[in-house]
C-alpha cells in the first residue's frame, strides 16, 4: 500500500510541471520601435546623441552644413521593417517621415527625422510661443514652449515639462464639469505675464494610480532639456541643453509670483519645509559621450556640475505681485569655465521645491516671464 | 447566484433523501436511527498544493520564473452515509475551511491590461515580470458519492461549492514597461528596481464551483490518510474584471489525514 501512495503522489508530481511546460510559442512582435539612431562621423558633427522620443527623432548639428543630405542608420524593435529603409540617403532640409512595421505586421508607427542645427544660445526667454500638443491614446490637450531664433522664423524646441507624464492620467483625472484643456495641466502658457504671455506652473494630484506609478504628487514644472516617460517619475525629467557659447553663464533674472498651496504633504521623508515653496536654478555641466543630461534626482550632486546658480530663502516668499528675482552663478568642486570645452546647461523653474521627492501642496502656483541669461565678459 | 444556490440545495435534499428512503427501507424509522447506522464520522486536516491556472497558457505568458505553493491548510469535518452494511456505496457531505493560494513571478510579453483605481485608468501593454501573491479562505461544501474499493481504500468523487470568508490577491510589476493604449502607444519604462504593486482582491470571485476526486486509505483503525485532486469551474476572479486578460482557475491537490470515528 505505501508503494501504491508513492507511486501516486510521483505521478501527480509529474503532472504538475507539465502545466508548466506549457508555454505557448512566443507570439511576433507587436511593437514599432526604433530604439537607436546614428550618422557617419556622429560624434564630429553631433552636439549630443540624437533624442529619440515615442514618435520622433532629433539629430542636432554643431555647424550649418553644407547640405542637409545625411543617411541615418535605425535599430529597430526585433523583427520590425522600417519604410524608407535605414542607411537610405534623404534630404532632410525639412524633416522626414519614416514608418515602422512590427513584426506581427499589425501596427504602424510614424517617426518625424528632423535635423537641426543648435548652434547659438537665447539669452532671453518671454514664453510668448506655444505649441498646443494633442494626443488620442490616451485623449490629452497641453502646452509645448519653444522661441523663436532672433530675426527669424526657426524655431528653437528646447523647453520641456511633466506634461507628458501627466497626460497619461489626465484625461481620468479631469472631473464631471471640467473639460480637458491646456490650463488643467501641470505647467501651461497663462496670458497674464509680466510682459505679454508668461508661464504658470501648478502642482497637481495624481489621483490613486499616481501613486501607483510612482509620482503620487506632479509638480508644475519648466526646463531646458526634454521629457522620457520612465518609472520612476523622478527618471522622467532630462535637464540639459547644449551651452553654445564662448563665455561662461553669469546670473539668471526674471520676474516671478508665487502661492503656497493649502495643505503640504509629505510623501517622502524626510522634509526640510513644513510649507510649500518654488525653486528656480540653473547648472552648468560637462558634456560627455552619452547620457548628456541630469535627471530629476541629481539633488546638485552630479560630477559633471560646473557651476550653480539658485534663489535662496530671501526669495521664497509668496507674493501676487509680479516680483524680480537674479541669481548668481557659482562655481563648484573647485571647476572653472573652460573654453574650448562642451558645456550642457538648463534652467529649472518648480512650483514645489521638494516636487522631486513628491512633498509639495496641492494648488501651489508659480508665475515666470521674461526670463535672461548674462554670462562673463 | 441565486440559480445556483437552488441548485446546491436541491442535489443536498435529495442526497439525504436518498438516504432516509434506504434506511427506511431496510430497517425501523427515526432519525436517530440515520445517523448512527452506517454511517462515519470524520475529522481532517489537509493541506493544499496547486494554484489558480490559466487553461492553456496563453502567449503573452514567457516563462514561470517561481512558483512557490505556500502553506495552504484546511480543516473539515464530514459525515458518509453508506447505503448498506457492505460499506460499498455511501454520500458524503463535508464542510470545511480551507486556504488556497499560491506566490508566481512570471514574465509576460505584450500582456493587455486596464488597471482601475476608482475612477482613474491605465490601459495598456505590460512586457516584463509580473509578481502575484494569492492567499483567499473559503468556508467549503463538497457533497461525494464514495465507492468502498476494498476494506481500507475509498474512492470518492463529487462537487463542492466554496464560499470565499477572506480575500487576498495582490503583487506588482516591474523590470519592463508599459505601452499606454496601444503595442506602439507611449511607452512607460520600469527603470532599475522600480515596481508598481496592484491589489485586486476586491475581484477575487466569493462564490466558487467545482468538483473534487480523490482516493483515501485507512491506516489503522481510526486513521485515514487521503488525497484529491480538486478544480474549480469558474474562474478566481469576476467575470467583469480586465485587469487580466484571461481566466484563472483554481486547481489543487489536496493530501491530508483524518480521524474517524
Amino acid at each position: 500500500m505505501r508503494k501504491f501512495i508513492f507511486n501516486f503522489i510521483i505521478s501527480l508530481l509529474i503532472i504538475t510541471p507539465l502545466f508548466v511546460s506549457c508555454i505557448k510559442e512566443e507570439a511576433f512582435n507587436a511593437e514599432a520601435d526604433i530604439n537607436s539612431a546614428t550618422i557617419e562621423n556622429a560624434s564630429r558633427l553631433l552636439q549630443t546623441e540624437p533624442i529619440i522620443g515615442d514618435n520622433t527623432i532629433l539629430f542636432r548639428l554643431k555647424q550649418f552644413p553644407d547640405n542637409y543630405k545625411f543617411a541615418p542608420q535605425f535599430t529597430l524593435t526585433p523583427g520590425a521593417t522600417i519604410e524608407p529603409e535605414s542607411g537610405t540617403e534623404l534630404d532632410f532640409f525639412k524633416p522626414q517621415q519614416y514608418t515602422v512595421t512590427s513584426e506581427d505586421k499589425a501596427w504602424h508607427k510614424t517617426y518625424t527625422v528632423s535635423f537641426v542645427v543648435d548652434n547659438s544660445i537665447l539669452f532671453s526667454y518671454s514664453f510668448e510661443n506655444v505649441e498646443v500638443i494633442v494626443t488620442e491614446n490616451p485623449e490629452g490637450r497641453f502646452h509645448k514652449f519653444f522661441d523663436y531664433l532672433p530675426d527669424t522664423e526657426e524655431r528653437k524646441e528646447e523647453w520641456d515639462s511633466g506634461n507628458v507624464g501627466f497626460n497619461t492620467l489626465a484625461a481620468t483625472l479631469v472631473g464631471a464639469n471640467e473639460e480637458l484643456t491646456p490650463e488643467f495641466y501641470p505647467t501651461a502658457q497663462t496670458p497674464d505675464g509680466y510682459i505679454g504671455k508668461g508661464v504658470k506652473m501648478q502642482t497637481k494630484a495624481t489621483g490613486p494610480l499616481g501613486g501607483m506609478f510612482g509620482s503620487p504628487l506632479a509638480a508644475g514644472n519648466l526646463y531646458l532639456g526634454y521629457f522620457s516617460l520612465t518609472v520612476p517619475a523622478i527618471k522622467s525629467t532630462r535637464f540639459g541643453q547644449p551651452y553654445n557659447y564662448h563665455k561662461a553663464p553669469k546670473t539668471v533674472s526674471g520676474y516671478f509670483k508665487y502661492k503656497a498651496g493649502a495643505t503640504f504633504i509629505v510623501n517622502s521623508k524626510p522634509s526640510e519645509l513644513e510649507k510649500d515653496t518654488w525653486d528656480a536654478y540653473a547648472i552648468l555641466f560637462e558634456k560627455q559621450k552619452d547620457n548628456n543630461y541630469l535627471s530629476g534626482d541629481h539633488r546638485f550632486e552630479d560630477p559633471r556640475i560646473v557651476s550653480i546658480a539658485r534663489i535662496g530663502d530671501d526669495l521664497r516668499i509668496e507674493t501676487d505681485e509680479w516680483t524680480p528675482f537674479e541669481i548668481l552663478f557659482e562655481y563648484v568642486g573647485g571647476k572653472s569655465f573652460d573654453p574650448e570645452a562642451e558645456y550642457m546647461y538648463t534652467l529649472v523653474f518648480s512650483s514645489s521645491k521638494e516636487g522631486d521627492r513628491f512633498n509639495g501642496a496641492v494648488g501651489s502656483t508659480l508665475w515666470i516671464d521674461e526670463v535672461q541669461i548674462t554670462t562673463e565678459e | 447566484m441565486q440559480f445556483k444556490y437552488r441548485r446546491a440545495i436541491i442535489v443536498i435534499c435529495i442526497a439525504m433523501f436518498t438516504c432516509v428512503s434506504n434506511s427506511n427501507a431496510s430497517e425501523s424509522s427515526g432519525i436517530k436511527y440515520f445517523f448512527t447506522t452506517n454511517i462515519d464520522y470524520e475529522l481532517s486536516t489537509h493541506f493544499s498544493l496547486g494554484g489558480a491556472v490559466p487553461l492553456g497558457f496563453p502567449r503573452e505568458i514567457r516563462k514561470i520564473e517561481s512558483y512557490n505553493p505556500a502553506l495552504q491548510l484546511g480543516i473539515g469535518f464530514h459525515a458518509t452515509k453508506w447505503f448498506s452494511e457492505r460499506k460499498d456505496w455511501g454520500i458524503r457531505l463535508q464542510v470545511g475551511v480551507e486556504g488556497k493560494g499560491m506566490k508566481t513571478r512570471a514574465r509576460v510579453k505584450n500582456y493587455l491590461t486596464e488597471i482601475i483605481q476608482e475612477q482613474s485608468y491605465v490601459r495598456g501593454y505590460f512586457t516584463g515580470l509580473v509578481e502575484t501573491d494569492i492567499k483567499n479562505t473559503y468556508f467549503v461544501v463538497p457533497l461525494s458519492v464514495v465507492y468502498g474499493l476494498s476494506d481500507h481504500v475509498n474512492l470518492y468523487g463529487g462537487l463542492r461549492a466554496s464560499f470565499l470568508i477572506d480575500r487576498g490577491f495582490s503583487g506588482h510589476v516591474s523590470d519592463g514597461y508599459l505601452r499606454q493604449g496601444t503595442p506602439v502607444g507611449a511607452k512607460i519604462s520600469f527603470e532599475g528596481d522600480s515596481r508598481a504593486a496592484y491589489d485586486f482582491s476586491d475581484a477575487v470571485n466569493p462564490v466558487r464551483w467545482g468538483t473534487q476526486v480523490g482516493v483515501e486509505w485507512a491506516l489503522r483503525k481510526n486513521l485515514n490518510l487521503f488525497t484529491h485532486f480538486e478544480y474549480n469551474f469558474n474562474g478566481l476572479l469576476k467575470n467583469d474584471f480586465t485587469a487580466i486578460s484571461f481566466d484563472m482557475h483554481n486547481m489543487y491537490l489536496n493530501i491530508g489525514f483524518g480521524y474517524q470515528f
